[in-house]
Order: C-alpha cells, then sequence, then structure tokens
C-alpha cells in the first residue's frame, strides 16, 4: 500500500510538471474547433453541440440578473435575432455557479423567458466548465459556431455597450456575422471586445 | 443614512465657504453603490485670455466593496464615457487615467479599476470666454460593479465663476491636485527612463516589456497594464526586477488562431509602482524577436539567449545531488572523509545551489523557478524514500528512476520558463 501511495505520488508530480510546461490552449478563438458540450436546459432537456453539426449555432452567455444581459432581453436583441436567421440555432448558456445570488432556478427561468419572449433554449452550465472551454468573459459574450464546428465569431453582442443608441443605430455584430456566414464568408469583424458583467464562475 | 453622512459635510463646506465656493464642486448625484460629482480647483477659475488649460475632475466615492473602471476594464465591465455638452468658451474636454489597480473576479477574470474615491481628471480648453461664469454640463456613463454590476447614467453640472483674481478652492484643489499627480507620466518625459516591447512568437506568444532607469519603490510590486487590442488578449503579467529596471512577461492569446498576424502593430502600456508610474505607446513588430533592446540579433546572441538558464539549471541539480551524496542519502557515504568534514562539504554544496538559484531567478520566470525547486524538493524526497526503502529494490528502482527523471526535467522546464 504505501508502494503504491508513493508510485501513485511520483506519477502525479511527474505529470504536474510535464503538463505545467505545455503552451496556454486558445480557448474560443476564431478559427479553433467549438469545444463539444452536452448541458441541460432550463426545460430539463439535454442538448448537446453535437445535435445541431451541419447548422450555424449561435451560442450566448447569459445571466438575467446582469443589467447588459437584462437589457438585451427587455429590448429582444437576441430574440429578434433568432426570429430572422430561423435555420439558425440559438443557445443561451448561463455559466453562474449554483452558489451565487444570481442563480435562477428553472421555474423562475422559465418565467423569465417566457416574460421577454425567449423562446431559444437556455442551458445550465453551473459549474462553467463549458464557460471556461470558451473562455466566456461577460454576459452577454456572443459565439457563432459554423455548420462545419468552427468558431467564426466571437466578441460583443453590437458596438453600444451603454445602449445610448437607439436599436437601428447599433452596429450589431452577431446579425452581421450571421448574414456573412450564412453568405458563404467570414464575419468581419470575426472579433470583438465583449462588454457587460463578469460571468458569475 | 448613508447619502446624508455624504452630503452633510458638503452642506457645512458650502455654509462655511466664501461666496462662490459651491461652484468648485457641482452637486452629488449618489446612489447606494457609489457618488459622482463635477469638481473644479477653483473657487474662481482664471479667466482665459486667448486659450487656457482648465483642470477639472469627475470625482467618484464609492461603497465598500465596489469598484469603477480604468480605460481598459478587463476582462469585463466598462470604462466611464463622459460627453460634455457645448459649453461657451470651453472648447475641448479630454478624460485623463489615473493608474489603476487590479481587481480578481470569480473564475479567474480581472478587472482595472479603482475602488473607495477616484477623480478621474479631465483636462479642458478655454478659449475667450463671455461672462463671468462657465456653465459645466456633462452626461456620464458608467458602470460600478462588485459581484453584481450596475450601470448608471447622469446629466453633471457645475458652475464655474471667472475672474482676473483667481481664488484656488481648500476642499477641491488639492484633491484634483493628487489625482493629477496620479496620472502616469509619458516615458519620453522621464530623463534616463527607456521603455520598449518585445514580441516573443511562438505557440503562447508573449509580449516582454522593459523598463529601464528607473526602480519600484521598496515594499511595492509593479504592475503593468496594457490597453486593449485588437489582435490579442492579455495574460496575467509577471514581472521581474533586474539590476536597472523591470521586466514583464505577459500571455498573449490571439483573437484568432490560423491568421497570418500582421507585421507590426502597437501596444500601450502603463506601468504603476514606480515612482511616477510611467505610460508609453510603442510599435512591436510581429513574428520574429525583434534586435533592440537586448544584444540579442545574431545567431550566437540568440544561441546564448536560448541555452542560458540551461547550465544554472544543470548547476543547480549537480549541487543538489552533491549535497544528498554528501549527506549519505545517494549510495553509501564517503568513507574518506570524516564526519563532520562531510556534513560540512553538504553544507558547502547547498550553498552553491542557493547562489545557482539566486542567479536562475534572474533567467527563469517565478513560475519556472518555483517548479525547479519542487523538482529538486522531489528530488531530495525520492532519494530519502529510497534510503529508507533498501529491501524492496522494485520501489527503490523507482524511486531512482524518479530522481532522474527530477533531475532531468529541471533544465528542461528552466528553457522552457526562460525570460529572454
Amino acid at each position: 500500500m504505501p508502494r503504491a501511495r508513493t508510485t501513485t505520488a511520483t506519477l502525479l508530480l511527474l505529470t504536474g510538471l510535464a503538463l505545467s510546461g505545455l503552451p496556454a490552449h486558445a480557448n474560443g478563438a476564431v478559427g479553433e474547433t467549438a469545444p463539444a458540450f452536452s448541458l441541460k436546459g432550463v426545460d430539463g432537456k439535454t442538448y448537446s453541440l453535437a445535435d445541431f453539426k451541419g447548422k450555424a449555432v449561435v451560442l450566448e452567455w447569459v445571466n438575467p440578473n446582469c443589467p447588459f444581459s437584462d437589457r438585451h432581453a427587455r429590448e429582444h436583441t437576441m430574440s429578434d435575432l433568432h426570429k430572422k436567421y430561423g435555420q439558425v440555432v440559438w443557445l443561451g448558456i448561463n455559466s453562474t455557479s449554483a452558489d451565487h445570488r444570481d442563480f435562477l432556478k428553472p421555474a423562475d427561468y422559465q418565467a423569465y423567458n417566457t416574460k421577454n419572449g425567449i423562446v431559444y433554449p437556455t442551458l445550465y452550465d453551473a459549474t462553467g466548465k463549458v464557460g471556461h472551454l470558451y473562455d466566456a468573459k461577460t454576459t452577454p459574450h456572443m459565439f457563432i459556431v459554423d455548420p462545419q464546428g468552427k468558431i467564426v465569431y466571437n466578441g460583443a453582442i453590437d458596438d453600444d455597450p451603454m445602449g445610448r443608441k437607439g436599436k437601428a443605430e447599433r452596429v450589431n455584430y452577431v446579425d452581421g456575422g450571421l448574414t456573412a456566414e450564412l453568405g458563404g464568408k467570414q464575419p468581419n469583424p470575426a472579433a470583438t471586445k465583449p462588454y457587460g458583467c463578469s460571468v458569475k464562475y | 443614512m448613508r447619502i446624508a453622512k455624504t452630503l452633510l459635510p458638503l452642506l457645512v463646506l458650502t455654509l462655511l465657504a466664501p461666496r462662490g465656493a459651491a461652484a468648485a464642486a457641482g452637486p452629488w448625484s449618489t446612489n447606494p453603490q457609489s457618488s459622482v460629482r463635477l469638481i473644479t480647483p477653483w473657487q474662481v477659475a482664471p479667466r482665459a485670455s486667448g486659450t487656457g488649460e482648465l483642470r477639472l475632475g469627475l470625482h467618484f466615492k464609492l461603497t465598500p466593496g465596489w469598484h469603477v473602471y480604468w480605460k481598459n476594464s478587463g476582462d469585463a465591465g466598462f470604462p466611464p464615457v463622459v460627453v460634455f455638452g457645448k459649453t461657451p468658451g470651453l472648447q475641448s474636454t479630454e478624460l485623463l487615467w489615473p493608474a489603476p489597480q487590479r481587481f480578481e473576479l470569480r473564475g479567474g477574470l480581472v478587472a482595472f479599476g479603482y475602488e473607495t474615491e477616484v477623480v478621474y481628471p479631465v483636462r479642458a480648453e478655454l478659449t475667450n470666454t463671455p461672462g463671468d461664469r462657465l456653465h459645466l454640463s456633462a452626461d456620464v456613463d458608467y458602470l460600478v460593479c462588485e459581484v453584481d454590476c450596475v450601470p448608471y447614467r447622469y446629466t453633471l453640472t457645475a458652475d464655474q465663476p471667472l475672474g482676473d483674481a483667481p481664488v484656488p478652492d481648500p476642499a477641491t484643489a488639492p484633491l484634483v491636485d493628487a489625482w493629477w499627480k496620479r496620472l502616469p507620466v509619458a516615458a519620453e518625459r522621464l530623463p534616463g527612463v527607456t521603455t520598449s516591447g518585445v514580441l516573443q512568437p511562438g505557440a503562447t506568444p508573449s509580449l516582454e516589456v522593459t523598463v529601464h532607469g528607473v526602480h519600484p519603490a521598496p515594499g511595492v510590486s509593479p504592475g503593468l497594464f496594457l490597453e486593449a487590442h485588437d489582435t490579442f488578449d492579455a495574460g496575467r503579467p509577471e514581472a521581474r526586477t533586474t539590476d536597472d529596471g523591470v521586466v514583464f512577461r505577459v500571455p498573449l492569446k490571439p483573437h484568432e488562431v490560423g491568421k497570418p498576424l500582421p507585421r507590426e502593430t502597437v501596444f500601450a502600456w502603463t506601468v504603476t509602482g514606480l515612482t511616477p508610474s510611467l505610460e508609453a505607446k510603442r510599435t512591436v513588430p510581429l513574428g520574429t524577436v525583434p534586435a533592440a533592446p537586448s544584444p540579442a540579433g545574431t545567431p550566437a546572441a540568440d544561441l546564448r539567449s536560448l541555452v542560458r538558464p540551461i547550465p544554472g539549471a544543470l548547476l543547480a541539480v549537480a549541487a543538489t545531488l552533491a549535497a544528498l551524496w554528501l549527506w549519505g542519502l545517494l549510495g553509501s557515504p564517503v568513507s574518506q572523509i570524516s564526519g563532520i568534514g562531510r556534513e560540512a562539504l553538504g553544507f558547502a554544496a547547498a550553498a552553491v545551489l542557493f547562489a545557482t538559484l539566486w542567479g536562475l531567478s534572474r533567467q527563469v520566470s517565478f513560475v519556472g523557478l518555483a517548479w525547479i525547486e519542487l523538482l529538486l524538493l522531489a528530488m531530495a524526497l525520492c532519494a530519502w524514500l529510497r534510503r529508507r526503502a533498501v529491501r524492496r529494490p522494485a520501489l527503490s528502482f523507482l524511486l531512482a528512476l524518479g530522481c532522474a527523471a527530477c533531475a532531468l526535467a529541471a533544465p528542461w522546464l528552466a528553457h522552457l520558463n526562460r525570460l529572454t
């Protein structure tokens, strides 16, 4: 038994040392393959990225208790885009930790979504694992994944963090990105600085 | 209660101060997380003849735990945006950014900004002013965060009397001056100080920022704050003091992988913890290691830079092995030397080890050095355990293997974590 423990400790030490030297992975960067995930929705169903292979997918990091996310929900920024691009899959992902005061239980979450006209699935990522895989930093933080599973956009929803402009005056990067993607072009810009509250990991 | 506490001193000052004193500060706009107002350092500001500078301030007081942001807010948040309304006599305004501090958020995220109290200096340019007063008005949008974030929007005002005999305000003038002094100074304006950037290419590119000619104040850790960049996200900087300055290394994460990088790009940074804090904007070439500022650039210099920490790491390993051997933890003790002599030689080897580690601290990153020290400790542990397991050949062999692996891994880690 002591021998087994020593061997394990030595192997762990060596593995840790070996891993420490590896270069950091560019999580969520444009051009990367979108990390796979399988998460439970607030509706109780399980959703996997692999289920939507062959379709463009928008991932929206969201937190209804963040004023930025909430403003976009009330203004229907995301739900209008979801309607506009019917052929695109839209998934909200909430990486708020279950012990954080912003965490919403399924019934409350569903009521919030219904109130704001959000009909696309919202997924729980309470461990933050998927959020860290994509290096999601803010709510909202947007990603567009092309039908081949590559990330083609990473960043903000628009150019109006404080909501000063009218909806029509804003440059909506995801709208532009989806138009480009569905037209066979690369979104431009492909990366912007996301704004909002920090993800409550 | 909090509002009363905040406003009471202002009310008292207003009542006690001479006529016009209230003009040095506009009214507070207050919410549960913060209070904000416009201030000037003058009860009566000098009337501009031609053009002149008027120093203003955007004054925040923050509830404990809450913060507002620097021009690069970090991973989340948003810096304040101030738009001054058209004011006769006011030609232009510029919001300036005092040296920020770093806030660690949940999930390894970071934010840059200010807590407790901050005055963002505002440089205003005056032209010939009609009348005796400047009616200042500004729309401010800002985000204040703790665990949660709350955005606010106010229209702030201040009524500034003008005169030929200027009168400083005893309450606000020191406040504006103190925060003006906390603005980083352009490196070009500091005699004997130079700063430059080198982009280190590789699977994980990094930016190395060097500051020569200035040292951090005793007991103060220098900090590096990069402005937002359109090609890279910046990771956590590591600082290392040198004989004549500070070197920072910042891992960079490209926004897009597989895309050719531009041949050169501009980085702007602020270095805090120095007296004074400094700022600089430099063009940094991408894709190759630039020649400046080190003597690198020739193949021989590049090779020296590449292998530099390896001899040091090998010497550290050799000194550790020598000490272990002399202390009888590796194989048979030396019979020709007396016990006391052996132990003394072991301590001498340990002294060589410590000197070598000190030397290595200037050649490899702090994290790299920590791993090397852990490896050396693991070597010692393996040797000690092996001595106690002489009757178990398999375990003894495994521990010897572990010892050898640690010895080989130390120079490898030194190479991986080298600072060039």
